[in-house]
C-alpha cells in the first residue's frame, strides 16, 4: 500500500543513512559518512523540511470524505474544539465519545543500531503518520504520550456509528503500515518486533463527562469515563499489530461479527456484579476489515490498495502477463 | 471427502478474493461478489461483479463464470453466451478440464483473472491478447484446424471420425502419413483429442458436419 509512501520514504532515508557501524576497535562511526558520494546523515532539520511537504494519497483524502469523515482543523492538544467552551470554568458536559489508545512498541530495539536523534526521526515520523491519518479521519489529537498517542474520534453533531467507523478504518490503515511496509523496511535493517497495540472504547452521552483537569496553564479539557479507563486498560490486551475494542465499539460500529473475536486472556474488560454488568472486549480483526471495503483492493498475495477514484491500466504489458494464454471463445446458437 | 475438499476449496478462495461470499440456492452452491485485478506488477487495474457456480459433482465438471456488473456488453463478441455465462475458453478445453478435474481455486486462478484481465485490455487496446476463438460452430473447427494443423473442413472431419472410431499405440505409425512413429511424431495432438470425452467429440462431429453441408449448399447456390 502506497498510502503512507512519503512517511515511509523519510524513515528509509534515517535508516539507510544514520546506521552506525562498528571498526574493529568498536568506534563507532556512521555509514553514512562512509563514502566520498555518500549522500550524508539525514538529520533532524532534514526531517524537519521534509515533514513539512507530508501528505496523504488523494485517494486516501477521498475515502475519507466518501465515508463522511470531516477533520478537525486547528488542533490544540488536549483541548478539544467542541468542549473548549469548559476551558477556565468549573463547568462539565455529558456527551459521548470514542477514546483510542495507540502505542508504537519496540522502538528501543532501534538504540541498537541508530543514536538518539536517529530515533526522534524515525518515532516522530511514525507518530507523524498516526495523528495525519486519525485527523484525516476526523480524529481529534487529546495527548502524544511516549511512542504513543491518546485520540479521541466523534464530538458535537458526529454521528456516534460513523464515528466510529471512521476510527476503526484509520486505526486499521495505521495498523497495516506498520505490520506491512513498515516491518519490511526495518528488517531490512536487521530491526525486528516494531509493532502496534491499539485499544478502543466508545462510551455514549450518559458515560462520558467532560471537564478540566488540573488548573491554568497545567490544564486539558479531559473526559471521566469508565471507557476512557477501559480503552487504556484494553490497549494491555492487545498483542503485537492487534486492536482491541470493547463491546459498545462492535455496537456501534455495526460491522459483521465475524470481525471480532473474543480476548480469550480475559472475556470481560470489566465486572460489576452488584449491577450484573459484564463489559466485553474483543480483538477487531482490521485486516479483515479492509479487504471487505469496497474502498481496498486486494491483491492474490494479499496486499492491499486503496482503489483509486478513476481505474487506469498503469501498464498494458504488465496486464498482458496475467492475461496469459487466455483465448476467448462464444458459445451462440448452433446452426 | 469430496464435500470436506470442497469446503476447505471454498474457504482458500474466499480468503484469497476477501470480497467473495458464498451462497447456497435449491442445493447449489455458488460464489458472488467484486473480485479485483491486478497486473503483474501489483498494480490495482479494476474491480468485476462476478458470480461463479460450483459444479455438483465437484471437483468435476466445469464451474461457470457470470460477470454481473454490465462492465461491459454482454454480446457474443464479447465473449458472453447466450445463457449470459463467460466463455473462458473453448468447448473442448473445458470438456478435458471437466474430466480431470479442477478446483475452484485453479478456475479462479487459470481462467476467471485471466479473463476478466482480457476484458480489460480488450477495452485498451480493442482486440485481445491472444486473439480469440470465432464464435459457435466456426470456433469449433477454429480449435480443430489449428489442433491438427490443417485447412480443410472435409480433412478436419475424417481425422476426428479416425479419432472417433480408432485407437492408436504409442508405437503405430504417426496418422499423418509421416514415416515416424506417433509417440515421436503427434503424439501430444493425439493424448489431447484421447482425453476428451466421447460426448464432445462426437457433438463437434455433428456440428461440424452440419457445417460443411450448409457450406456446400451455400457454395452451391453462389455458383448458381
Amino acid at each position: 500500500m502506497n498510502t503512507f509512501s512519503e512517511y515511509q520514504n523519510i524513515i528509509e532515508k534515517a535508516l539507510n543513512r544514520n546506521e552506525i557501524s562498528k571498526g574493529l576497535n568498536e568506534s563507532r562511526r556512521y555509514t553514512g559518512l562512509a563514502g566520498p558520494t555518500s549522500p550524508g546523515r539525514y538529520t533532524f532539520s532534514d526531517y524537519v523540511s521534509n515533514r513539512s511537504q507530508l501528505s496523504f494519497s488523494a485517494d486516501l483524502v477521498a475515502i475519507a470524505n466518501k465515508m463522511g469523515a470531516v477533520p478537525l482543523n486547528n488542533q490544540v492538544i488536549g483541548h478539544h474544539p467542541h468542549f473548549s467552551h469548559l476551558k477556565g470554568t468549573t463547568n462539565t458536559e455529558k456527551h459521548y465519545i470514542i477514546s483510542a489508545f495507540i502505542d508504537i512498541k519496540g522502538s528501543t530495539n532501534l538504540f541498537k543500531k541508530y543514536d538518539e536523534e536517529t530515533n526522534m526521526i524515525i518515532t516522530n515520523t511514525i507518530q507523524l503518520a498516526a495523528i495525519n491519518v486519525c485527523q484525516l479521519f476526523g480524529g481529534f489529537i487529546q495527548r502524544i504520550q511516549g511512542d504513543g498517542l491518546f485520540v479521541y474520534f466523534g464530538g458535537k453533531n458526529v454521528d456516534k456509528s460513523k464515528a466510529t467507523q471512521h476510527c476503526l478504518t484509520a486505526l486499521g490503515l495505521f495498523s497495516y503500515f506498520v505490520k506491512n511496509d513498515l516491518k519490511r523496511a526495518f528488517e531490512q535493517h536487521g530491526i525486528e518486533r516494531i509493532f502496534t497495540k491499539i485499544g478502543i472504547d466508545f462510551g455514549d452521552d450518559d458515560k462520558v463527562l467532560w471537564g478540566v483537569a488540573g488548573k491554568d496553564n497545567t490544564s486539558e479539557i479531559a473526559t471521566y469515563s469508565l471507557h476512557t479507563s477501559l480503552a487504556a486498560k484494553m490497549q494491555a490486551y492487545a498483542g503485537s499489530n492487534e486492536i482491541v475494542v470493547g463491546q459498545y465499539v462492535k455496537d456501534k460500529a455495526n460491522f459483521d461479527s465475524m470481525l471480532y473475536t473474543v480476548v480469550e486472556e480475559q472475556r470481560y474488560i470489566f465486572s460489576d456484579q452488584d449491577n450484573a454488568f459484564y463489559y466485553t472486549q474483543y480483538v477487531f480483526d482490521w485486516l479483515k476489515y479492509l479487504k471487505s471495503s469496497q474502498h481496498i483492493a486486494t491483491s492474490i498475495a494479499g496486499d492491499i490498495t486503496i482503489k483509486p477514484q478513476i481505474a487506469t491500466i498503469p501498464s498494458i504489458a504488465s496486464l498482458k502477463e496475467v492475461v496469459g494464454e487466455n483465448r476467448p471463445y462464444a458459445k451462440i446458437k448452433f446452426r | 471427502m469430496q464435500k470436506l475438499s470442497l469446503d476447505k476449496d471454498l474457504k482458500e478462495v474466499l480468503e484469497m478474493f476477501p470480497k467473495l461470499k458464498l451462497f447456497e440456492k435449491d442445493k447449489k452452491k455458488f460464489i458472488r461478489g467484486e473480485i479485483n485485478i491486478f497486473d503483474a506488477a501489483d498494480n490495482y487495474v479494476d474491480s468485476f461483479d462476478i458470480k461463479v457456480t460450483v459444479p455438483r459433482n465437484y471437483p468435476y465438471g466445469f464451474p461457470s463464470l457470470f460477470e454481473t456488473g454490465n462492465k461491459f456488453e454482454h454480446i457474443p463478441d464479447r465473449h458472453i453466451s447466450e445463457d449470459g455465462s463467460c466463455c473462458v475458453c473453448p468447448l473442448q478445453e473445458s470438456d478435458l478440464v471437466s474430466q480431470k478435474g479442477i478446483t475452484i481455486k485453479d478456475f479462479f486462478l487459470k481462467y476467471v483473472i485471466p479473463y476478466l484481465a482480457n476484458q480489460l485490455y480488450f477495452d485498451s487496446e480493442e482486440e485481445w491478447a491472444n486473439g480469440d476463438y470465432e464464435h459457435g460452430v466456426d470456433g469449433i473447427l477454429q480449435y480443430y484446424k489449428e489442433l491438427f494443423k490443417l485447412n480443410d473442413i472435409e480433412e478436419v472431419i475424417n481425422l476426428l471420425s479416425f479419432f472417433n472410431t480408432k485407437k492408436m499405440n504409442r508405437n503405430d505409425d504417426c496418422y499423418c502419413g509421416q514415416k515416424a512413429k506417433l509417440k515421436r511424431c503427434h503424439i501430444q495432438t493425439y493424448n489431447t483429442i484421447k482425453n476428451l470425452s466421447k460426448v464432445q467429440i462426437e457433438t463437434d462431429l455433428f456440428r461440424l458436419k452440419n457445417l460443411s453441408k450448409r457450406l456446400a449448399r451455400e457454395q452451391k447456390n453462389q455458383k448458381v
